[in-house]
């Protein structure tokens, strides 16, 4: 893809990863609040889920419930969340205030967005991200709760750092639409396989369609060490997709109108650190020594909380500013947004294909002492501005209400 | 009342009786707690949007095991009210037309729900997070915005927000608010859905907590806009969920064992086999019936 092609190509535009906040995460943080932090305003570490989309109708959203206080606690005891397929864990800081007043002026918002994406940034440049992707995202949340009324008032923001220069994007495929019918079928398989796999969660074996092999989905679990993801949740929410042409089946009927067969040879999905096999080739897709294990192709995958058609979710966003502050030589990359069907598994028809142009960075670009990219992902109102939200849980938690309400 | 001393009654009767070993299930369509895990197993398994979870430990049922204490399946959308449903005509629900009837009463007293339901406030009116507006203790939050930078990778929430009729994204492309006709946008509700065990009647029961479109969670009244008409005022009741400290609607699982056990024969009648694996695919098959707008999945086939 030359430069004067590229130049044509809309930039990307993401959909926010809400969040969701249910009744259990408010009754907790009530409890902790009374019982534990007390007057305290220290940050304390929270946690929240989401997985790929689901449904058409709305996104997949990033809900925090009463486990999101216990990380810690999480492999041993019997905490809200065990072990969930298809779950990836977001973590992140609460800040409790005292009062209404520490909340409004406690402190600076943009400082606090900017020391998030700071911890984003520090865990890019060091190479943590790679192994653990779940670092790529780091939420701060700041909530007044006035425990008389059962009023809660918070603000959630998630930092996207932003790259020099907007990533572009052709204009998206279906997983479908671009590998044809029956590859696209396998590449959901492995999909799903990868994010299902979860430490003691059993791989159920789909009755293979038409008697075909599912040997292709090889299965890279064993090369992710467990201690690296430090969490009992599923596996990380991004990992590198490789396949091969095989040479006899080039002579296949063309399915796809990109011109790719439509039987893969080899298929496997791997933890994102497989990015640094591909600093080799120049546009991450093809290596081209005519050696016979030469035609390998690469493309990134990830769990895509959007529901909009043609829009990745947020969490792509920090990734791909990864791919191109790490690696330079990677000028474009295919990304395939996986999503799911209503019945949890991926479903490729709903799973986007991307070709995004990375942006160009510079040498040592905000790489400075206390320099960070600027960062934006305060999350709105349900109006549509940038201020707090509040929640009125009077109806389900007031004593006297509730004591009505059972008689 | 009755439904309060009831409560008080089956909370002391779950206390001293022990629960269900016997299987029972092709006799009475009741189940043992084993069998419900294999069951709950056999749809997590099936259905992947469901998992297990162990909830509150402080609230953990002994005769369960601690990360297996109830099923959930989260963010399911709800785009209509079930009033709205025009086709919805509840003598076709499901395979137990006919028996509709019997299985919906229950001892709540149906006029007292419904004097309620008639004042639950639209959802436009109960707002929760409308910053500032009419709210006396937090008088200067406009003041409070913050001034981001603009963002042009960020997709603007309205087009989140809005779905069409037909369940399709808008595209997101030049989107117009003022245009746009009011009933072509919807506002998508969000459902988490649980199966918890219930001891007295030995049968799965099922819980809805929701959430409106900006995420601010429902009260039960609301949620009863959600359940088809006929079961609303019947045999939805508001509970103290048994493994979360909250209160949430419920389907009252007084008349599911009959029910499960009807559909059972009837699938045994027509020829089908059932297996106790299946018994909460067909448990949801009919929980579809009462709240018909949720759309979760309950397509699998069951009973082959």
């Amino acid at each position: 893809m030359d430069s004067t092609s590229a130049s044509h190509f809309p930039a990307l535009k993401f959909a926010p990863l809400q969040s969701r906040f249910d009744v259990q995460f408010w009754s907790e943080l009530a409890e902790r609040k009374l019982d534990r932090y007390r007057l305290s305003e220290e940050p304390v570490p929270l946690h929240g889920t989401f997985s790929c989309s689901r449904y058409v109708e709305v996104g997949s959203q990033l809900c925090l419930d009463g486990g999101s206080f216990e990380l810690d606690h999480h492999c041993s005891s019997n905490s809200t969340s065990s072990a969930q397929a298809g779950q990836h864990l977001v973590k992140g800081t609460g800040r409790l205030y005292n009062t209404w007043e520490n909340f409004r002026d406690g402190s600076d918002k943009a400082e606090l967005l900017k020391e998030a994406a700071a911890r984003v940034w520090k865990d890019i440049l060091s190479g943590e991200t790679e192994s653990t992707p779940e670092l790529l995202s780091q939420f701060t949340v700041l909530c007044y709760a006035d425990l008389k009324l059962f009023h809660f008032n918070y603000w959630f923001g998630l930092p996207a750092l932003k790259p020099p220069s907007p990533f572009l994007t052709s204009p998206s495929q279906s997983l479908e639409e671009y590998f044809g019918t029956d590859a696209s079928k396998k590449v959901a398989e492995a999909c799903d396989a990868w994010l299902r796999q979860s430490p003691g969660h059993q791989l159920v074996e789909q009755p293979a369609q038409g008697g075909e092999s599912t040997s292709v989905c090889e299965m890279a679990a064993s090369q992710l060490s467990r201690t690296d993801v430090n969490t009992p949740h599923a596996s990380p929410f991004a990992w590198m997709l490789s396949y091969c042409i095989s040479q006899e089946d080039a002579t296949l009927p063309q399915e796809s109108c990109t011109g790719l067969p439509g039987i893969m040879a080899r298929l496997a999905c791997q933890p994102l650190a497989a990015l640094n096999q591909l600093s080799a080739s120049s546009d991450g897709s093809t290596v081209s020594d005519g050696s016979t294990v030469s035609n390998e192709q690469w493309m990134l995958a990830f769990s895509d909380h959007s529901s909009v058609s043609g829009h990745p979710g947020w969490v792509l966003r920090n990734l791909l500013l990864m791919i191109a502050v790490r690696y330079p030589l990677v000028k474009s990359m295919k990304v395939v947004c996986v999503r799911a069907s209503k019945t949890g598994r991926v479903d490729p028809s709903r799973c986007l294909v991307l070709t995004v142009q990375l942006p160009a960075v510079p040498d040592g670009w905000c790489q400075g002492p206390g320099e960070v990219p600027e960062a934006v992902g305060w999350e709105p109102n349900a109006e549509g501005r940038l201020l707090p939200r509040k929640v009125d849980l009077s109806p389900v938690m007031s004593p006297t209400l509730l004591a009505e309400q059972a008689v | 009342m009755r439904h309060a001393i009831h409560s008080v009654f089956k909370a002391a009767a779950e206390a001293v009786l022990p629960p269900l070993s016997t299987s029972q299930f092709g006799e009475k369509g009741v189940l043992t707690p084993s069998e419900f895990i294999q069951a709950g197993d056999f749809l997590v398994r099936t259905c992947p949007t469901w998992s297990w979870e162990g909830g509150d430990p402080k609230k953990k049922r002994n005769f369960l095991p601690v990360d297996k204490q109830y099923l959930v399946t989260r963010g399911v959308p709800c785009t209509r009210r079930a009033s709205e449903l025009e086709t919805y005509d509840p003598n076709s629900e499901f395979s137990i037309s006919g028996y509709g009837d019997e299985w919906v009463a229950t001892h709540s007293d149906p006029h007292a729900s419904h004097d309620r339901t008639e004042h639950i406030p639209s959802i436009d009116d109960t707002g929760p997070s409308q910053g500032g507006k009419g709210d006396d203790a937090i008088p200067d939050l406009s003041e409070l915005e913050i001034q981001e930078e603009d963002d042009e990778a960020a997709l603007p929430m309205s087009e989140l927000m809005k779905t069409r009729q037909d369940g399709r994204n808008i595209q997101a492309v030049a989107y117009k608010t003022a245009v746009e006709p009011e009933d072509t946008i919807l506002r998508t509700r969000t459902y988490d859905l649980y199966i918890t065990y219930d001891q007295y009647y030995q049968v799965p029961r099922f819980w809805l907590v929701g959430f409106d479109e900006s995420r601010h969670p429902l009260i039960p009244e609301q949620v009863m806009e959600d359940v088809s008409e006929e079961h609303a005022r019947k045999t939805i009741t508001v509970e103290p969920h048994p493994n979360l400290l909250l209160s949430a609607a419920s389907i009252h699982p007084c008349r599911h064992a009959e029910t499960m056990k009807r559909l059972v024969d009837n699938m045994l009648e027509n020829g089908g086999s059932f297996s106790v694996d299946h018994y909460l695919l067909l448990f949801l098959k009919f929980i579809a019936s009462v709240v018909p707008t949720i759309q979760y999945d309950y397509t699998m086939s069951v009973g082959h």
